[in-house]
């Protein structure tokens, strides 16, 4: 039977090294997601991810289990990410920055079709106001409720709510545009 | 195309009916709103688009698993514990309260000794190797050159056998955490004795720093017995930093356990907080604590491959410098 991640936490926080290794593994491929989305870059993403799995090493012996593990994690990896968005707005563009890649999805597996629509929607997301794009990502990739999702971020669940709904409005509208002219131009002369 | 109030009160309401977040008023409204559930089906479309997205990218984030995992769990291993979340803001909301002391359970027992330990461990060997250069000092004042060759001979020996002494009684103290107070003045009496040699000066932590930052074979012999790895959190204010809490280090080994767990997960991570005509070569990366003394870990010549790990101070001196080796 798997065990809960207040089993395994509590284990970790008691020493045990393959209870937190099991936990990180559970976690680690959202966390890595919600870095990449709010990053739209691989290279941030990577780092923030890292600093997020390092930051939740730290913090584990003071996580008390009163918001799910998930939401606490979850809210340290977008806080990396904000931190990695800030510092990269800071760095100046030298030359050391020209290796970073923006992030592409893998070209094995998907088809070509699969691959175009995962790169619009990626592209969709990257373009929205930074805070329309957390919301969002916590919604979508990291699962979290309107509450949950206003506790990573700090806000109220009413400007929860305001956010989501403009952030799809906009993607709505941008994925719209991309995939299929005719649909959005019905959908204005309905207007 | 602009949105006015209306539609984004029906985005907002569609949006909050498909995520399960509305009253039963609100959902009647929506069910019986048209509009509303074409906008609902709209957004689902989307959150499918999401879904898929997401699907498809896990197995991919799969193939960056170890390598991450394996230098948390590195962290993990060297026993820095709670109270130091550097670099990322943890609510405290979602922290365990303050008014009650932590669990046993919550620190290791190890690193729980670790931090008893470390300031009798420092006491001691910085009295040993104080008192062992006011004696080399007094040393070098007898004219002619064997009479000091032979003098700080001696003295060296004597501060080796001062070190021995101290680094003999950190042992003894580290079972302070299971046998109370018993052993503690073992490492205070060799403190002691290590510090008759020099009464006039006190014996403050801050001249280790730049003695192990000389890295001579007296200091490398002092922290051999120590315990490796033992990378010490307190909650201490830096005052002009923006950090809250730090990593407090005060071995050199320490050191070398703590960047050997940072190589590799950071770039430049704190980078402002050095004056940046410190970093001649170097990558600026949190801040630390050095026997007590606020500075910057500083990973030469970049956070990736680094060969040195300085800790600097705001002055741009160097508080410690150690060899990395991988």
């Amino acid at each position: 039977m798997e065990r809960s991640d207040l089993d395994l936490v509590a284990a970790a926080q008691g020493g045990d090294r393959s209870s937190l290794d099991q936990l990180l593994r559970r976690h680690h491929p959202r966390i890595v997601a919600v870095c990449r989305r709010l990053t739209g870059n691989e290279a941030d993403a990577n780092d923030a991810a890292q600093e997020a799995l390092m930051s939740i090493v730290r913090g584990l012996p003071r996580y008390d289990s009163r918001a799910s593990f998930g939401t606490w994690a979850y809210r340290i990896a977008t806080n990396a990410s904000l931190d990695e968005l800030r510092r990269r707005r800071r760095r100046p563009a030298t030359s050391l920055d020209t290796h970073e890649t923006s992030w592409e999805p893998t070209a094995t597996g998907p088809s070509d079709r699969t691959v175009d629509a995962r790169m619009t929607v990626q592209a969709a997301l990257a373009a929205l106001p930074e805070e329309f794009r957390a919301a969002i990502v916590l919604r979508e990739i990291a699962d979290l409720d309107y509450a949950e999702i206003g506790e990573v971020l700090g806000v109220p669940v009413g400007t929860v709510k305001s956010r989501i709904a403009r952030g799809r409005a906009l993607l709505s509208t941008s994925l719209g545009n991309q995939s299929d002219p005719g649909e959005r131009r019905n959908d204005e002369l309905e207007r | 195309m602009t949105m006015n109030a209306d539609d984004f009160s029906l985005d907002e309401l569609a949006s909050a009916y498909l995520d399960n977040e509305v009253t039963p008023d609100e959902r009647a409204r929506a069910e019986s709103d048209p509009t509303v559930m074409a906008r609902v089906a709209a957004f689902r479309s989307l959150d499918a688009q999401f879904r898929a997205d997401l699907t498809a990218d896990l197995p991919v984030v799969a193939a960056t698993q170890d390598d991450m995992i394996g230098r948390a769990l590195g962290l993990f291993d060297t026993g820095v514990d709670a109270g130091v979340v550097a670099g990322v803001d943890i609510d405290p909301e979602l922290e365990s309260p303050a008014v009650s002391p932590p669990p046993a359970a919550v620190v290791p027992l190890v690193t729980r000794r670790r931090r008893l330990t470390a300031p009798w461990t420092t006491i001691a060997v910085a009295a040993a190797v104080l008192g062992g250069l006011v004696i080399l000092g007094r040393s070098i004042s007898p004219s002619g050159e064997d009479a000091q060759s032979e003098s700080a001979t001696q003295a060296a020996a004597t501060t080796a056998a001062a070190v021995e002494a101290a680094t003999a009684a950190a042992p003894a103290e580290a079972e302070i955490f299971d046998a109370a107070a018993t052993e503690a003045p073992a490492a205070t009496e060799a403190a002691s004795a290590a510090t008759e040699a020099a009464p006039a000066r006190p014996a403050t932590v801050v001249t280790i720093g730049s003695i192990d930052g000389g890295a001579t074979a007296g200091d490398t012999q002092s922290t051999e017995s120590a315990p490796p790895a033992a990378a010490e959190s307190t909650a201490e204010s830096t005052v002009g930093f923006a950090e809250t809490t730090v990593v407090s280090l005060t071995l050199e080994d320490q050191l070398q356990a703590y960047v050997a767990s940072l190589i590799g997960t950071v770039s430049d991570r704190k980078a402002a907080q050095v004056p940046t005509n410190c970093l001649v070569n170097g990558v600026a990366i949190e801040n630390v604590s050095w026997q007590g003394l606020a500075g910057v870990l500083v990973l030469s010549p970049d956070a990736t491959n680094p060969t040195t790990a300085e800790i600097i101070d705001s002055t741009c001196g160097v508080l410690v410098r150690v060899a990395i080796t991988r």
